[in-house]
């Protein structure tokens, strides 16, 4: 049975012990939990952790990462691994996602520090999947975050996307 | 919920924001296991009065 709360400081404290043993390049949070950073609270059932790996392999450094994280103590379950009872998924990075952990914001969340994607990525990346949560979160995004438009614009326009509606 | 304090909560501090999230988790747990055992007892029920 999951531990309450979201262990965010375990996570990024994982992650950045993969950085720091050169498993992986970089890393960031994606996805719903790091959406919630700029919108109202939602139910999410896992944490993406984006990385760009050090190995470029085919397996993208994937079985080194759950060894690394086996060490630690983490358990596993399916594609996810297991911290502090909540489900994280490790996503290797390409393209856009590439470009979102690069270019992430540094947070400390009890102390602890990490990186999380910034807004105007989620919206694209969420523009590029297209899926009918993806719109309703670029729709929430457009409504509750403070993006730069700019930027956004930017993004979309450097890889070749477009809102819905657009 | 109205927009505005969609907004409003939007704004919390995000520790805040991620602890209300691991309460809807709880929630939805929690609504998930009692569905579960009401689909149990009907399918229990359903099957003693089958006999």
């Amino acid at each position: 049975m999951p531990a309450p709360g979201i262990p965010l400081a375990e996570v990024f404290a994982a992650a950045n012990s993969l950085r720091a043993a050169g498993i992986i390049v970089e890393y960031a949070l994606g996805g719903a939990l790091a959406a919630v950073r700029y919108t109202e609270p939602f139910t999410t059932y896992d944490a993406d952790v984006f990385f760009i790996p050090a190995d470029t392999g085919l397996s993208a450094g994937i079985p080194a990462i759950y060894a690394h994280l086996e060490k630690l103590g983490h358990g596993f379950e399916r594609e996810h691994t297991i911290i502090r009872g909540f489900p994280v998924q490790w996503l290797a990075t390409h393209g856009l996602t590439e470009e979102a952990v690069r270019e992430a914001l540094p947070v400390e969340f009890d102390g602890v520090q990490g990186r999380i994607f910034r807004a105007e990525h989620l919206v694209a990346i969420a523009a590029s999947v297209g899926r009918t949560k993806d719109r309703a979160r670029i729709e929430q995004m457009l409504e509750q975050a403070d993006l730069d438009r700019a930027l956004l614009d930017a993004i979309l326009s450097r890889h070749y996307l477009k809102l819905p509606g657009q | 919920m109205t927009a505005e304090m969609r907004k409003t909560l939007a704004r919390l501090p995000y520790a805040e924001k991620l602890r209300r999230v691991a309460e809807l988790i709880e929630f939805s747990r929690r609504f998930k296991a009692v569905k579960t055992a009401d689909k149990t007892a009907r399918t229990s029920i359903g099957s003693r009065d089958a006999v």
